[in-house]
């Protein structure tokens, strides 16, 4: 346990230290809502942005309202944003789960068998290409089935799913890693003794299998996230992504938007990877976290 | 170890004519070639060869432990009262492609049906005493719950009880602290202790055979000798048939009621212990002759058998041993022909003692 | 699987596999391909590739003329890249003065019918609609026609001209409400045609070069001249260095890179070479301990005790021995995909209309050709994104290959 919280308060610790540094770099435009000391004539040092960035954020609330939200408050939206953006990644994470997970399993079982050996071809040629192809693939096609279906949430909210699942070789990676520690599992040497003292081959084969397999998906975890925003931005979903990437386009720049909305979804994708190192943890008691 | 009155005279385990192969790069190997045995209850056989001799696979391709493709093509194997091969080999055939490559085919309803076979047989008549230990126990699961998984199977017993068995049979194979070794995993063991651990393992069982692969390897002397001596421990209490394998003769020798010794995938031949203990070297095949001497020769230094393990895949003719054998420069040009040209069979050289070989009158 | 037989400078006959090829043809063409668009950009300026038509919409009252200016969308129009001179229009944030919902397409081309449906914000019920289209000599020309009633401009040009052309709706109580613009008719050869609004797709995907290969040589750059020796020297010697790329690799790695990358670019004002450094500074923790690992594993193994026996230094071991003989291939790898690591997040930014519209982008290419459902701009550009990654795909493989480990 002490490692992930101590990873994890490191990795909050220095996304907050490295999102207020950058934010704070005297840029553009000077801020409308600045305070009184920023409002003034001569572009503010980059140690009164930093306070003011962060005693905003600390606080929670902006002088003035945001011109992305609507509300002074930082914290107001968020719960409902971080549920859609939860939603998005969890949903592609189980998705990936119940496909390559099975696919893997069944190509490191026995290499020879068609269909596995199919399946797992299928989903390496569809996973090799970028979220930007499948993105484009999708929209062709809604529009050719009229542009009133991307209005539609679900529509939308699918659209953005399978883009996340088949794009950028998550699904790919995944079945490839389950299909390599199945092999590697089936060829140990205490296989043979599970078989010869007649325990069940499938509880053992599952158990063993859970340490690599949430392996697997705690190192995509993060970059599913990262993909997730980008999904959500090319759909329309209002989620955390998209709303950093408005506060990263406005002008002048919503610094403490970007700050929270950041530290935010980090917080999911540690969340996320603790939780898939736990199942690990209670599948293999030797394993310290 | 004396001859002990036979419990039954049925063989516990028996094995006729079996045939086996595995598919290499170079071609298809006969890894077990029309080997037969049997072992009574109490008995303990013991079977001795160099690597890739094929005393493993001969069991390990029965059990359905082989990895890669190695098939049972044809034979009869019965534990107990099953006959673990029935059916089996008409799912397997050997094809030749186009290419005139030779290839191990299985269906694939092989893998279902020699599930079926040794349900029943695998943990419950058979149990296995692997090489290894510390990497054949399973690595995430502490050896009370090795020995809590087989327990639970046999029988409903409470927890509390299975617990109590658990050390209880920790404490008989000599371990002063059975609840520290219940609690630890086997990477956390020695070799000697999770090689008993894994003993324990098999005691639980309660198997009417027991195979022990080569026991001793990878250990130091001092706890081969306690290895060994927990085996023989066991077997005297529960008189229990073992098959001990090994490639040291001197471990045959200290345990095994009867011999077998193999070589190329084919046995050569076949003995009591103490009978192939004591016969003169004209009447003992030449490469267990070879391992006789090795005993000495390790302590002055000398190549343990002069020549090399031959060349797989084999020849189909001729004997497999004529390329390191010191006799057949001493036969007469027919049977040095006979040697070249056909695979001797195991022969009755006396009532107990068998041979395969052109140089030996039978 | 084939391979050519190349003799080399040594006399040496050496097989190039295959895949390494035609990942060199690949990564040749693309160079090339980059260094065309560098050299085509600063030698045409056209004034009428700038597709940003300014089109001035007035209403004219009985009692004086009151005048709105609109302009087109000037992110679309400056999708490609192109630096302009002139006027661009101003700003269209009045939205009062907006009288008309549609813009016209600037550019006609000889032969082909040129269409225009026009709408208005508020349109009256009797609108008549007339359309004056003048040349540069001052003649009227007689190929554009109009539907009095629905306003539709329609006609096919014959020659490549320069138009000024007026349409005019003009309703019962007197108001005029009209929309004027440059129309460019031209007769070039276009290899992959134009898009609805006339803009050249082969010229717009070479302008877009600019951005892929050259400039990602940054981002690998920053992978191979400081992840590599970092993991290296970490995993080598370990100490208090190796648990702290740890620590750090772990907590950069928690952070979503593409929003790294955008923050980058943001503050950099999203420039080109900038936004690639950022991507090599975001692959750095993960190439770099991975090499760390690698590292880590080979040096506990007998060789390096027999190389050291045998008197061979440190350096010569972990660089010689175990980073090139061993992790090479691991490198390679990791070296490409930077590589498409870095066009990816380039196109991936100018997609997701994160970009200046004036940096040439491949992702911009994409997002206009989805916008307005232009096949003929979406498929070459995803085609040529294929190319990209499929080279940065085949090199590393045909690597494996001619160092001997089939993949």
């Amino acid at each position: 346990m002490t490692s992930l919280l101590r990873n994890g308060f490191l990795t909050l610790l220095l996304s907050l230290a490295l999102v207020v540094a950058l934010v704070a770099i005297p840029a553009d435009n000077l801020d409308p809502c600045a305070d009184s000391v920023a409002a003034a004539a001569t572009t503010p040092t980059w140690s009164v942005r930093v306070d003011s960035v962060a005693r905003r954020v600390v606080r929670g609330h902006l002088p003035c309202a945001s011109q992305l939200t609507g509300s002074d408050s930082l914290f107001a939206d968020l719960p409902h944003l971080l549920r859609t953006s939860g939603a998005l990644v969890l949903t592609t994470m189980l998705l990936v789960i119940l496909i390559a997970v099975p696919a893997g399993i069944a190509a490191g079982r026995d290499r020879h068998n068609a269909w596995a050996r199919s399946a797992g071809r299928l989903i390496q040629t569809l996973s090799s290409l970028p979220v930007i192809v499948w993105a484009t693939a999708i929209f062709a096609l809604a529009f050719r089935s009229g542009q009133s279906v991307m209005t539609n949430p679900w529509v939308t909210f699918t659209a953005a799913v399978v883009t996340l699942l088949l794009g950028d070789r998550l699904l790919g990676d995944v079945h490839d890693r389950v299909a390599r520690s199945t092999h590697e599992l089936l060829a140990e040497p205490h296989i043979r003794t599970v078989r010869a003292a007649g325990f069940s081959m499938r509880r053992h084969l599952v158990q063993g299998l859970v340490p690599p397999v949430a392996d697997a998906i705690a190192s995509r975890t993060l970059l599913l996230v990262g993909g997730a925003i980008v999904a959500e931005r090319l759909y329309g979903i209002r989620g955390l992504g998209s709303l950093v990437f408005d506060a990263l386009k406005s002008n002048p720049m919503e610094r403490e938007v970007i700050v929270v909305s950041t530290v935010a979804l980090v917080t999911l994708g540690i969340m996320m990877r603790a939780v898939a190192e736990g199942a690990a943890v209670l599948a293999d008691g030797r394993r310290r976290m | 170890m004396g001859a002990p009155a036979l419990k039954n005279p049925e063989p516990v385990l028996e094995i006729q004519d079996l045939v086996s192969l595995f598919e290499t790069p170079a071609g298809v190997v006969r890894a077990v070639d029309r080997v037969s045995l049997s072992v009574q209850d109490g008995r303990v056989l013991g079977i001795v060869g160099e690597s890739g001799s094929g005393k493993t696979q001969t069991f390990f391709g029965v059990l359905g432990l082989s990895r890669g493709t190695p098939g049972v093509v044809s034979g009869r194997a019965r534990i107990g009262n099953v006959d673990v091969l029935e059916g089996l080999p008409e799912h397997i055939h050997e094809r030749v492609d186009s290419d005139g490559a030779v290839r191990v085919v299985k269906d694939p309803a092989w893998r279902r049906l020699q599930e079926e076979r040794l349900k029943g047989v695998l943990g419950h008549t058979v149990a296995i005493l692997f090489q290894d230990p510390r990497r054949s126990l399973v690595p995430y699961w502490t050896i009370g719950r090795h020995l809590q998984e087989v327990l639970h199977r046999k029988g409903s017993a409470p927890d509390d009880a299975r617990r109590g068995r658990a050390a209880e049979l920790l404490r008989g194979l000599g371990f002063a602290e059975p609840a520290r070794v219940l609690q630890s995993y086997p990477e956390q063991l020695s070799g000697g202790e999770a090689q008993r651990a894994m003993l324990a393992l098999t005691m639980a069982i309660k198997p009417r055979v027991l195979i022990a692969d080569e026991p001793t390897t990878g250990l130091d002397t001092i706890n081969q000798a306690l290895a060994l001596e927990s085996i023989v421990e066991q077997h005297e209490r529960h008189r229990m048939a073992i098959v001990l394998i090994s490639h040291d003769l001197s471990v045959i020798d200290a345990m095994a009621d009867d011999v077998l010794v193999m070589y190329a995938g084919r046995v050569v031949a076949r003995a009591p212990a103490a009978v192939l203990r004591d016969l003169p070297d004209e009447a003992v095949h030449p490469y267990a002759r070879e391992l006789r001497e090795s005993r000495r020769r390790r302590t002055l230094g000398q190549p343990i058998v002069a020549g090399a393990a031959p060349p797989r895949p084999l020849s189909p003719t001729g004997c497999a041993f004529q390329l390191r054998c010191e006799l057949r420069s001493r036969l007469d040009a027919d049977r040095q022909a006979m040697c070249a040209t056909e695979a001797p069979n195991l022969k009755a050289v006396t009532e107990v003692h068998s041979v395969a070989c052109w140089g030996i009158a039978t | 699987m084939t391979k050519l037989i190349i003799p080399t400078a040594f006399n040496k006959r050496r097989r190039i596999p295959a895949r390494m090829l035609s990942g060199l043809v690949l990564l040749a063409m693309l160079i090339a391909a980059n260094i065309a668009a560098y050299i085509f950009h600063h030698e045409r300026s056209d004034s009428y590739l700038c597709l940003a038509p300014s089109h001035i919409a007035i209403i004219r009252t009985a009692l004086g003329a009151e005048r709105a200016r609109e302009s087109s969308d000037a992110t679309a129009s400056f999708a490609f890249g192109f630096n302009c001179s002139g006027d661009a229009g101003s700003d269209a944030s009045d939205s009062s003065a907006r009288l008309f919902g549609t813009s016209p397409a600037p550019i006609a081309r000889v032969g082909r019918p040129y269409t225009y449906r026009p709408s208005l914000i508020q349109s009256g019920n009797t609108d008549r609609w007339s359309v004056e289209a003048i040349d540069a000599a001052g003649r009227e020309t007689g190929w554009l026609a109009v539907d009095p009633q629905s306003g539709v401009l329609t006609g096919t040009p014959l020659v490549p001209t320069t138009l000024d052309v007026r349409l005019t709706a003009k309703s019962d109580d007197g108001r005029a409400r009209l929309q004027q613009w440059k129309l460019y008719v031209d007769d070039r050869f276009l290899l992959l045609g134009t898009d609805n609004n006339g803009r050249d797709v082969a010229r717009a995907l070479l302008e877009a070069m600019q951005s892929t290969v050259l400039p990602a040589t940054i981002a690998a750059l920053i992978v191979l001249g400081v992840g590599v020796p970092l993991g290296a020297l970490s995993g080598f010697f370990g100490g208090r260095a190796a648990s702290l790329l740890i620590a750090i690799s772990s907590a950069v790695q928690s952070i979503p890179g593409i929003l790294l990358i955008a923050l980058a670019g943001r503050l950099s004002g999203w420039n080109l070479l900038l936004i690639m450094a950022a991507v090599g500074v975001v692959l750095l923790p993960e190439t770099a301990s991975g090499v760390r690992e690698l590292v880590e594993r080979f040096k506990r193994r007998d060789f390096v005790e027999a190389a050291r026996e045998l008197g061979m230094s440190d350096n010569r071991i972990l660089w010689d021995e175990i980073v090139w003989h061993n992790g090479r291939q691991f490198i390679v790898e990791r070296v490409a995909q930077s590589y498409a690591a870095a066009v990816l997040a380039e196109v991936t930014l100018g997609f997701l209309d994160l970009t200046d519209s004036l940096t040439p982008s491949l992702g911009r290419v994409l997002l206009v050709g989805r916008e307005v459902n232009a096949p003929a701009m979406l498929v070459p550009a995803l085609l040529l994104l294929l190319l990209v990654i499929g080279c940065f795909s085949l090199l590393p493989r045909g690597f494996a290959e001619l160092w001997g480990r089939p993949r």
